[in-house]
């Protein structure tokens, strides 16, 4: 009998793990197999969804909109966290020194953050629309009015436009993040570095950026599966257009899954899932190898 | 110890707030335990306070049923209720063929006097291709047109254009006259109506508005002729590139405007023409009540060469569906006759700035009421509302148009793309 107790007690940590278990199977397992289910069908939204094979990931690869859209999610997925942690670590870099304002200086930044990308996009179209936009209004102020272009309307220039202010507005928390990571290293490993006769450039090279890596870790991942599964920031500011011509995959997803091709629409999702894993997977590893234990 | 008392209070207080709202829901539910609830569903954000009004006089006329109003923008939101099994039992404007054909709406022909007294021109378009029955029963009518600066045009010694090349004349003079107006306000969401009455009108006039209606449910491609070579769609493709090519509408405009921005730049008279319906109108007046003293509307001229005739149309808007569901349905009715009683389609009319779609309603819905009479008694008037397929609606057309804009296609590929989307939902 004492036996049998025992062993209740001593596996009963196991019982704990089971409504994260329950959790995880309902939020994320099931709706994943009913997913895979529902790509393999010509599902509407409505009717009984009938089984047509591989049909749906077929037609994606023949859909010009679709390949258009995935040009375009990589477009903005993969340079936009490039320039996020670029201008993340020089900001977390300029506010670690002894500066004056600087608790100042890192509110600002941080400050379009905390607000919602879409209450950011109505904004930046405010500011940049071209009949009564606050940036003409201020160009044609500075005599510089020649220069103003309606970079959204431009295909040429429209996703670029929409990067810079997606940058713009996640800039403070990435350097937040490497704030953090740079305040973690010991100070003593600076100071031995003074010692040694280092420059600034080689002190930064050779002991903060590898003391980063678990930094820049979190960052690149968070803003590489941030950024290609965007949403609401394009829709606010360009719905896709001009056109198609801003349309990632989120929003393909959206509109054909509320155009009656539901079942096509959650093929998308899948690959956008592919998508998305692959150069995390990539990132992961790469970054894995540079990790620097302290 | 007085922490300690606080802090149970604190508690106790906390644990009470949370209780005692759901308690008074409780209390509600039982004293009101015969109630029947309706959801009357919308996307006419405008008309809220309106559908607030008329709520809460039934609530109060009727103690056994309480109906609340949600207003949706977004048309994805009516199919999230469907799929959850969360029918509205009255909607109005979203039902689409794809709904009525699902069989989730009853027919309106349990309501005969409504049958009776509403007007061909509404009725027409919402009649379904596939039975004759009525699913969709609008409370106003709506006209599409030119809405122009008549102050403008009278200083210019302009007339309304009657042709095409009499409209491109006109945008010139403007243009000439005033460099800094925006000759035609063509926006970003615009393409879709300006498709759907200068590109399918021709077609009513070829095979009437019911053939048309039929050859859509059919996909017809003899009637429709979406890629054949100078096609009505082509057409205007063609002659939406002439107007940019002259510089009659701002390039910039023509894909980050909206309705709203048309409105605001109509009144501050920086533009002389949008094309839109009333339901432009209404806010129009609503938002900047000043443009009353300068806005008419003008019939469109057609985009076909030769034809000298202008056309105005005459559609149906705000159309009122209910749900099959057997439950509820004599609460319903009572909802329904009241909605289409003479008193709210009169308020309703005028609230929205829009003719009344019945026989025996006089309602002084706008200032430009007399030139709509006017337009109607001595043009054509278009009845037909295409319904486009699902997957490809008004919105679809609105990106194709700016893409067109931007220079993604010349007129031919404009059509054979127009073509191939819309093929591709059958």
């Amino acid at each position: 009998m004492n036996k049998f107790f025992h062993r209740i007690a001593s596996n009963a940590y196991k019982a704990m793990a089971w409504p994260a278990i329950l959790l995880f199977s309902i939020f994320f397992l099931f709706p994943l197999t009913q997913s895979i289910w529902l790509s393999l069908t010509d599902w509407n939204g409505f009717s009984t969804p009938y089984f047509i094979g591989i049909e749906n990931f077929i037609s994606f690869f023949s859909d010009k909109r679709a390949i258009a859209d995935v040009r375009h999610t990589l477009q903005y997925g993969l340079i936009t966290p490039v320039f996020l942690n670029l201008f993340g670590l020089l900001y977390a870099l300029l506010l670690d020194q002894k500066l004056r304002c600087k608790s100042a200086a890192r509110v600002i930044v941080c400050l379009p953050a905390i607000v919602s990308p879409l209450m950011i996009g109505y904004i930046w179209l405010l500011v940049l629309r071209p009949d009564g936009g606050a940036l003409r209004d201020i160009m044609n102020w500075l005599g510089m009015g020649g220069l103003f272009k309606v970079w959204l309307s431009n295909p040429r220039t429209a996703m670029w436009t929409i990067i810079v202010i997606n940058v713009w507005q996640n800039l403070g928390s990435v350097m937040i993040i490497y704030l953090a990571g740079m305040q973690s290293i010991p100070q003593e490993l600076g100071e031995v570095c003074v010692i040694d006769g280092a420059i600034t450039w080689q002190r930064f090279r050779y002991v903060t950026l590898p003391l980063l890596i678990p930094s820049i870790k979190i960052n690149v991942i968070m803003n590489v599966i941030n950024s290609l599964a965007v949403f609401d920031s394009v829709v606010a500011l360009t719905d896709g257009g001009p056109g198609y011509n801003t349309e990632t995959l989120s929003i393909f997803i959206y509109r054909m899954s509320f155009g009656a091709k539901t079942g096509y629409a959650t093929a998308v999702a899948l690959i956008l899932f592919v998508i998305i894993l692959l150069p995390t997977l990539v990132i992961y590893r790469y970054l894995a190898k540079k990790n620097v234990e302290m | 110890m007085k922490t300690n008392i606080l802090k149970k209070v604190v508690a106790l207080g906390l644990a009470a707030s949370m209780v005692i709202p759901a308690a008074t829901v409780y209390a509600d539910n039982d004293s009101d335990g015969k109630k029947v609830e309706l959801l009357l569903y919308h996307r006419m954000g405008e008309m809220t306070d309106w559908f607030t009004d008329f709520c809460d006089y039934i609530n109060e006329k009727y103690p056994n049923i309480h109906i609340e109003q949600e207003t949706q923008k977004d048309e994805s939101t009516l199919q999230v209720k469907y799929a959850a099994g969360d029918d509205p039992e009255i909607l109005v404007g979203p039902a689409t063929q794809q709904y009525i054909d699902m069989g989730k709406y009853n027919s309106f022909d349990n309501f005969p006097e409504l049958m009776e007294k509403i007007k061909p021109a509404a009725k027409n378009p919402v009649t379904n291709v596939a039975d004759g029955k009525v699913y969709r029963m609008p409370l106003c009518e709506n006209t599409f047109g030119l809405f122009y600066n008549a102050k403008m045009f009278e200083e210019l010694g302009l007339s309304e254009p009657k042709t095409w090349d009499e409209f491109v004349t006109v945008l010139e003079t403007i243009k000439e006259a005033k460099p800094d107006v925006i000759p035609l306000y063509c926006f970003g969401g615009n393409y879709g109506h300006q498709i759907m009455y200068w590109a399918f009108g021709p077609l009513e006039w070829d095979y009437g508005a019911q053939g048309v209606l039929e050859a859509i449910a059919e996909n017809d491609s003899d009637v429709l002729q979406f890629d054949k070579e100078g096609s009505y769609i082509e057409q205007y493709a063609t002659r939406l590139l002439e107007l940019q090519e002259k510089g009659l509408f701002d390039n910039d405009i023509a894909i980050t405007g909206t309705p709203d921005t048309a409105a605001e730049a109509f009144a501050a008279e920086k533009t002389a023409i949008v094309m839109s319906g009333t339901w432009w109108f209404g806010s129009l007046i609503h938002n900047y009540p000043d443009s009353a003293d300068f806005v008419s509307i003008a019939p469109l001229p057609s985009i076909v060469d030769g034809v000298e005739n202008p056309y105005t149309s005459a559609g149906a808007d705000s159309c009122v569906s209910y749900t099959s569901n057997p439950e509820k349905q004599e609460e319903i009715a009572i909802v329904l006759n009241e909605l289409f009683s003479d008193e709210f389609l009169k308020s309703y009319s005028e609230h929205r700035g829009a003719p009344s779609a019945y026989e025996g309603v006089e309602s002084d819905w706008g200032m430009i009421a007399d030139k709509v009479a006017q337009n109607w008694e001595n043009y054509p008037a278009s009845v037909f509302q295409p319904e486009p397929p699902a997957g490809f609606g008004l919105g679809d057309f609105d990106k194709l148009g700016q893409e067109l804009v931007v220079g993604t296609y010349t007129p031919q590929e404009f059509a054979q793309e127009f073509a191939s989307r819309w093929n591709a939902c059958f």
